[in-house]
């Protein structure tokens, strides 16, 4: 999925003398050790790629967090979107990413399907699904639609547009989720190490302050809203630090640049009208209450599992069969995507990392999203 | 650097099909102001996935 945002002036957002100044004053402010977790799988490329992990002092530690909506995917809602895209008459799109993701079976993914001359495509928008069914009157035109709420307002978007023309040849596998339950589980699990986040100024451009205010308070956390660019991730660590080392739960800005207190009060309306919360599936986390969107009733027509009920019968795809009980919902034994979302482990931890899985030949979602965990270090740190 | 141009008013000006033209350094984009009614032509907006989300403030270093 695809963000942009115009850096203004790139040359100080990416100055080395800035987050060497910024990394001095950390040095200077941290009198004991913290963790923090960045939520957000575009913050883990950023902060890999830029080595900003190496330039911390002694003691702060960034963990890597969730924020991958390609590999919190459920299996079961690929599986779906598999046996859709095996129907002739069908047309299935997504994004670029989603392509090369297996589903429950080691090496089944979208790409292998087309290989084998199923219609499937890569949108940019999910407003582009809209011309693809009006060009395609005779087929059905079937979206997935990941994401997190910066990418829901578009599919709400997609839904309003398609319902406003009535248009009965397109339809939606939707796996919406919602960030802050999954901050919150985190923060409840057994195994926690994180003191404090940094939040994702994207989500936050869409929910504003509100929802990450009642994390604070239910949980006593400090979270700082950060931006992408190393300045600005540098200018949110040392914001989180200083909140942690003056004992300050409290939601703090550090993207105003972008991110308004309200959000943006039209993609939540959007939001609202189009999707309601549901308990929702995680792959590799199992179920986290409220943690994802499900259509409202009044759209249910626009459900793939309207169109085909034999191929998808699960009453709810996007919330159905992901083993919740145990640590590893993956099928594939050796990929512990699980401990790489919760930041318990490393992709260096794992034992596939780089050598059976890569790139190329992924195990798990991680290593295919552009916002995955795994990408990241393959791209930027192999060894 | 992002020039909204004047918005499409073929969908009549319902805020569901409003949209404009995008620079992205160069390439010019189709992007709907759904959510940005407020966006004018020379504004800077984070875009994703097609739908303008927020109006970028200038950088001040
Ligand atoms: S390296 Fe591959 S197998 Fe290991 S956790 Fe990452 S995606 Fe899974």
């Amino acid at each position: 999925m695809s963000t942009t945002v115009p850096a203004a002036d790139t040359r100080y957002a990416r100055s080395a003398e800035a987050v060497e100044r910024l990394a001095a004053q950390l040095a200077a402010t941290a009198t004991r050790p913290w963790t923090l977790m960045e939520v957000c799988g575009g913050q883990t490329h950023a902060i890999v790629r830029w080595g900003l992990d190496q330039l911390l002092p002694e003691g702060i530690r960034l963990i890597h967090g969730p924020g991958c909506p390609v590999c919190v995917t459920p299996a079961a809602t690929l599986d779906a979107a598999l046996a859709l895209a095996r129907q002739p008459e069908v047309i299935l799109c997504s994004y670029g990413d989603m392509l090369r993701v297996p589903g429950s079976r080691s090496g089944d993914d979208l790409l292998g399907v087309r290989a084998a001359g199923g219609d499937v495509r890569l949108l940019t928008s999910p407003l582009q699904a809209i011309a693809l069914a009006q060009a395609h009157p005779d087929r059905l035109v079937v979206f997935l639609a990941v994401g997190f709420e910066t990418t829901a307002p578009a599919t709400a978007l997609l839904v309003r547009q398609a319902t406003a023309l009535g248009l009965v040849n397109l339809a939606l596998l939707p796996a919406h989720v919602r960030v802050v339950p999954a901050m919150e589980a985190i923060l409840s699990g057994p195994d926690n190490q994180v003191q404090g986040f940094l939040a994702a100024g994207h989500v936050g451009a869409v929910m504003g302050t509100a929802e990450l205010q009642g994390l604070v308070q239910r949980q006593g956390v400090p979270v700082v809203i950060s931006g992408f660019e190393p300045v600005e991730l540098m200018a949110g660590i040392l914001r989180c630090v200083q909140l942690l080392e003056a004992g300050e739960s409290a939601v703090a800005n550090a993207y105003g640049r972008v991110v308004q207190e309200g959000g943006n009060p039209e993609a939540q309306q959007l939001i609202e009208a189009v999707f309601e919360v549901v308990d929702q599936p995680w792959r590799g986390l199992g179920v986290i209450p409220a943690g994802g969107l499900a259509l409202r009733p009044a759209y249910a027509a626009l459900e793939a599992r309207h169109h085909r009920p034999q191929l998808l019968e699960q009453p709810q795809p996007a919330a159905a069969q992901e083993p919740q009980q145990s640590q590893e919902p993956h099928n594939l034994p050796v990929c512990i995507s699980g401990q790489i979302l919760r930041g318990v482990r490393r992709p260096c931890d794992c034992p596939a990392f780089g050598s059976s899985c890569t790139p190329e030949h992924p195990l798990g979602a991680p290593m295919v999203s552009s916002e995955g965990a795994c990408a990241a270090y393959h791209r930027y740190r192999p060894n | 650097m992002e020039p909204v141009e004047p918005p499409d008013l073929s969908g009549g000006g319902d805020p569901l099909w409003r949209v404009a033209e995008v620079d992205f350094g160069g390439v010019r984009q189709a992007v709907s102001l759904a959510c940005l009614p407020q966006a004018r032509v020379g504004d800077q907006v984070l875009v994703h996935v097609g739908l303008a989300l927020s109006i970028v403030a200038e950088d001040e270093p």
